[in-house]
């Protein structure tokens, strides 16, 4: 046997000048600063464009069969509807469940154990993942530059048509950035243009006193990781974020999801085991599984009637915002696809 | 007087004995000491996809979680006792208390030119034995990066 060895390394000679950036364009009014750095990366239509073909095109996967679009449906609010876990290259299943995509210019982290901390190198995980995309960054760098349509859309995106890994998933946040979800009843209701039914409204009373310590209004959601309550799955055997941070005080811990869309976001929690609304609130009410790390604020069983309930599905429902799963801009763009017929 | 490089980081393959590492820091004729970090700063880190030899499409970057691959070690071994004697060190990581980044600072002699070198004797025999695989931050990977550091040597030519 030959011995071998390859070294890389990353050398810095000197050190980094500072950079505090902020502001974007049309972000909703009752929302909280943005954490993205939109300055980095600022929003261009020809940019939007081409990070919107990217997502919907396959040919970021290793075989040229699944696209992000895959497994995110913009008609369950960029979920895979129906899926309890990611399905990826060659029938094979993932380990946890697809997340909607929507506000992810406020979101500190992505995936479930917040592996990620910036929405720009978030593509690079499902793409090599290999039993997603399986594909190599490098070598779609090479599928993209061989392709006919991108280096021109490239070309229009940043001025020349040099692809680049960094160019790839800038591209990617632009258009992912546009998933704005602010048009559900809740803000039309907080904007003074509509109101609550009284089952809504009693709903809204249970929600802030039972759920917006953890899904806090208005991205419903805190963005921090917490221990639901689930049984730990012995098949999957997920320990959630203890993964990234190695400290045992975040086993079992997973990432607080957004409860916007939630009426299109079935099945739920990061392994998909609820199919529907009323068992995720039999969980909460009657299923809590006692463990070291349980959230603080599930150590007392959580009271609800059945009426309680039925007035809390109504208020999760005025998170649905139909405006943002119609819109088109948001779809499949048949006009760039249409283009590349060979 | 302290001379930095306008490009900050270079992506250095030795997969075939040395190499010439061109430096863009203007004026270096007085310099008495030369100064470098092996790995990627925090800050950086933080900031997305970066470019030219920062670009993920170079593997240097992790791609399940955050994070810049710092040093990327790999080869086979008839020591080592994992499939196809095979090893990798892949050492990275930047949140506190996984921070792989290393500094090494080296007096400039007063001859005309110097080598870096890495004394790869003196990293392998410092290692653990039979250890074959580092692939996610850890203080295992603090540890073998820090003693990587400490394999660098400045000779005089």
């Amino acid at each position: 046997m030959r011995n071998w060895l390859f070294i890389a390394m990353l050398l810095c000679i000197c050190l980094a000048a500072g950079f505090n950036g902020i502001q974007g364009t049309n972000l909703p009014s009752h929302f909280p600063k943005p954490v993205y750095n939109f300055r980095k990366n600022p929003p261009d239509s020809n940019k939007i464009k081409l990070g919107r073909a990217l997502f919907y095109d396959p040919i970021l996967s290793k075989n040229d069969q699944i696209s992000c679009a895959s497994c995110h449906s913009p008609y369950n609010a960029f979920a895979h509807i129906d899926h309890k876990l990611s399905h990826g290259l060659n029938d094979q299943i993932g380990t946890r469940n697809a997340p909607p995509l929507f506000n992810l210019a406020w979101q500190k982290t992505f995936m479930w154990d917040g592996a990620i901390r910036h929405l720009d190198v978030q593509p690079l995980a499902p793409i090599s993942h290999p039993a997603e995309m399986g594909e190599t960054m490098a070598h779609l760098v090479e599928k993209l530059s061989d392709s006919k349509h991108y280096p021109k859309a490239f070309h229009k995106a940043f001025g020349d048509s040099i692809i680049t890994g960094q160019r790839i998933l800038r591209a990617l946040s632009q258009f992912q950035l546009t998933l704005v979800s602010d048009h559900a009843k809740y803000d039309l209701v907080k904007q003074g243009k509509a109101r609550f039914n009284l089952y809504e409204e009693k709903g809204y009373a249970i929600f802030l006193s039972k759920c917006n310590q953890c899904h806090t209004e208005p991205l419903f959601t805190n963005g921090d990781f917490e221990n639901n309550g689930l049984k730990p799955d012995s098949v999957l055997r997920d320990d959630g974020r203890i993964k990234i941070t190695l400290m045992p005080s975040d086993s079992l811990k997973f990432k607080v999801p957004s409860l916007r869309n939630v009426e299109f976001t079935f099945p739920y929690m990061h392994d998909g085991r609820y199919d529907n609304l009323q068992m995720v609130l039999f969980h909460y009410s009657n299923n809590i599984y006692p463990s070291k790390t349980l959230s603080a604020h599930l150590q007392k069983p959580m009271q609800m009637s059945e009426a309680d309930k039925q007035n809390l599905v109504a208020f999760l429902k005025t998170l649905t915002d139909e405006s943002f799963i119609r819109n088109q801009k948001n779809h499949f763009p048949k006009d760039f696809f249409g283009l590349q017929k060979k | 007087m302290l001379n930095a490089e306008q490009k900050k980081y270079h992506l250095v393959q030795l997969d075939s004995g040395a190499i010439n590492l061109p430096l863009q820091t203007g004026n270096t004729q007085d310099a008495d000491e030369i100064r470098f970090c092996i790995g990627v700063d925090s800050m950086q880190n933080a900031d997305g996809a970066g470019e030219g030899d920062l670009d993920p499409a170079n593997a240097m970057y992790w791609t399940w979680q955050s994070g810049y691959i710092d040093v990327k070690i790999e080869g086979r071994s008839s020591v080592i006792s994992s499939q196809n004697h095979a090893f990798e060190f892949h050492l990275g990581g930047f949140a506190s208390g996984v921070g792989t980044l290393q500094t090494c600072a080296f007096h400039l002699p007063a001859a005309s030119g110097f080598d870096l070198v890495i004394d790869l004797q003196q990293f392998f025999t410092g290692i653990q034995p039979g250890i074959s695989h580092i692939t996610s931050p850890s203080p295992k990977a603090v540890e073998m990066a820090t003693h990587f550091a400490s394999c660098f040597q400045l000779r005089p030519k």
